[in-house]
């Protein structure tokens, strides 16, 4: 979303109130990123945390009766099942890119959830 | 242009022709959509070390896997479709939740979410899946599906598209047996379509309304209108003549015959229906007809008769995946338990589900029986014609592909 916008990464960074360097230092993951950390940057571009993480699920944007479908359908036919390996098997990326979204669509009661630290707002 | 850009552009005619060619010859649809289906597979995707956020900044990398996938998407629907034209609904049905899986959703595309290639993607793949819920008796996720398609090509701006979506929706009606509620649309389809551009949905349009019609009718009035439907339908099949849609229109014509009493004429014409289906490798469309032979000769107490059409029927509602009719149908006229389990054998070969433990209290009569595989098959009144709609083809009737060439 930084590299996105035409804003530098210094300039979220004054905009989100923080200390130089603290966001660098968040995005190289020597901190650990907290959920007000998200609220606030996200401010900075003018979008709610909703929806923020609506547009990670890849199901989100899926029309109603598609996602029913996902969630429906019988698992997959053995020989189709198969020929996804014989396929694609030679480019590994495209395989398990392709088998992580059927899965992930066709369990329904295993939603992706954010990996995040939600244990509140320390004190900044 | 390098050589997988032209081979992307050659595949998807290649594929448009093939699923044009499920509407004319189901076998051979299916052979080449697979063999069109290994071929997407060879070539090899562009480079994309982060997938997701390479499409969604825009890039030309990001632009070309997009393009990959779509391709693969279009590859994997053909093939489902094809899968189902010949009744293979388990294969379609996952073949097509293959294809889904290619085709990104506009958060994965655009920040914005607006991207009318992927609205179309997405509303093809609904209409294609739409038949299949629709054959396997699912009419309310259908009609759901039905609903998605029609708001995105509405949304994507093609109305010809559009139009033949309310045209499956009628087919849709009729089948879950509310064909009253099928015409009404139909005439306000027909209002809306545009014979020179959508020959072949305008076609299937009269084709269904005088079918329908020849179904409803109730007095030699109504009779006469669905007979001036049906005729303009023949002119229409003979200028588009296509077999299936021929054969369909004989084997109604055959039904209205039957109705008036002409038994022997209509018997003869369904058994050459029957023989032309089998031919093409139109599964659902011959059982529909085997089912009306199999209904004649039990009537008519032909049980000869009975028994040859039973034992044809028996392996194709197996192949449809409607096991306990096919059952029921060996046991009860052809008496014979290897007959069950030759069937059984060449299922799971096919991969097929497995005949259940059969019920035979509930099958009592041969009448229960056929009735039992009318109700479950829901196949009687496959003689109705299928608008091709979902096309990925710059054919005038078919939906031409917008945004420009498509390049890899």
């Amino acid at each position: 979303m930084i590299r996105r916008s035409e804003l530098s990464q210094r300039r979220v960074e004054k905009m989100a109130g923080f200390s130089k360097g603290y966001l660098s230092q968040l995005l190289a993951q020597n901190l650990d990123l907290k959920v007000w950390h998200l609220k606030i940057i996200l401010g900075v571009f003018g979008q709610s945390p909703v929806d923020f993480f609506q547009r990670l699920d890849p199901e989100a944007d899926l029309p109603p009766s598609l996602r029913a479908f996902e969630q429906s359908r019988r698992p997959l036919h053995p020989e189709i099942d198969d020929s996804l390996e014989e396929l694609y098997g030679v480019d590994p990326e495209v395989l398990v890119r392709l088998r992580r979204r059927l899965e992930q669509r066709h369990a329904p009661s295993r939603r992706r959830e954010p990996e995040l630290d939600l244990r509140g707002d320390p004190a900044r | 242009m390098n050589g997988s850009s032209m081979m992307g552009e050659d595949l998807l005619r290649w594929l448009a022709d093939a699923d044009d060619l499920r509407h004319r010859h189901p076998r051979r649809a299916l052979l080449r959509a697979r063999a069109l289906r290994d071929l997407a597979a060879s070539i090899e995707p562009p480079p994309a070390s982060a997938p997701v956020a390479t499409a969604a900044e825009g890039g030309d990398a990001g632009e070309s896997r997009r393009q990959w996938n779509r391709l693969q998407a279009s590859a994997w629907g053909v093939l489902g479709s094809a899968h189902r034209s010949v009744g293979d609904r388990a294969r379609a049905e996952s073949a097509l939740a293959v294809a889904l899986a290619f085709l990104e959703t506009p958060t994965d595309t655009r920040p914005d979410g607006a991207d009318p290639e992927t609205d179309l993607g997405l509303a093809r793949l609904a209409q294609r899946l739409s038949y299949v819920r629709c054959d396997q008796q699912r009419f309310d996720e259908a009609l759901a599906l039905n609903d998605d398609a029609l708001r995105l090509f509405d949304r994507a701006g093609d109305a010809r598209l559009a139009a033949s979506v309310r045209v499956d929706r009628a087919l849709f009606f009729h089948r879950s047996g509310q064909t009253r509620r099928a015409i009404p649309l139909l005439i306000h389809a027909l209002g809306r379509l545009d014979e020179e551009s959508q020959p072949r949905v305008f076609l299937a349009a009269v084709h269904n309304l005088g079918f329908y019609l020849s179904l409803e009718a109730r007095d030699a009035d109504q009779e006469r209108e669905a007979l001036a439907w049906l005729e303009l339908g023949w002119q229409l099949h003979l200028e588009h003549p296509e077999e299936p849609g021929l054969l369909r229109l004989r084997a109604v014509a055959a039904l209205m015959a039957l109705r008036r009493g002409h038994v022997e004429e209509a018997t003869e014409a369904l058994a050459s229906c029957r023989a032309g289906f089998a031919e093409l490798g139109a599964m659902a469309e011959q059982a529909a007809v085997l089912l009306h032979l199999v209904a004649l000769a039990f009537e008519e107490g032909r049980n000869e008769d009975v028994r040859a059409f039973a034992a044809q029927l028996a392996p194709i509602l197996h192949h449809l995946g409607l096991p306990e009719p096919a059952r029921a149908m060996l046991r009860r006229f052809l008496g014979a338990d290897a007959w069950v389990e030759i069937v059984e054998e060449i299922g799971e070969e096919r991969g097929a589900p497995e005949i259940d433990t059969l019920e035979t209290g509930t099958l009592e009569t041969g009448t229960g029986i056929v009735e039992t595989a009318w109700s479950e098959v829901g196949l009687d009144d496959r003689l109705d014609v299928e608008a091709p709609s979902s096309v990925p083809s710059t054919e005038p009737d078919s939906g031409a592909e917008p945004g420009g060439p498509r390049t890899f």
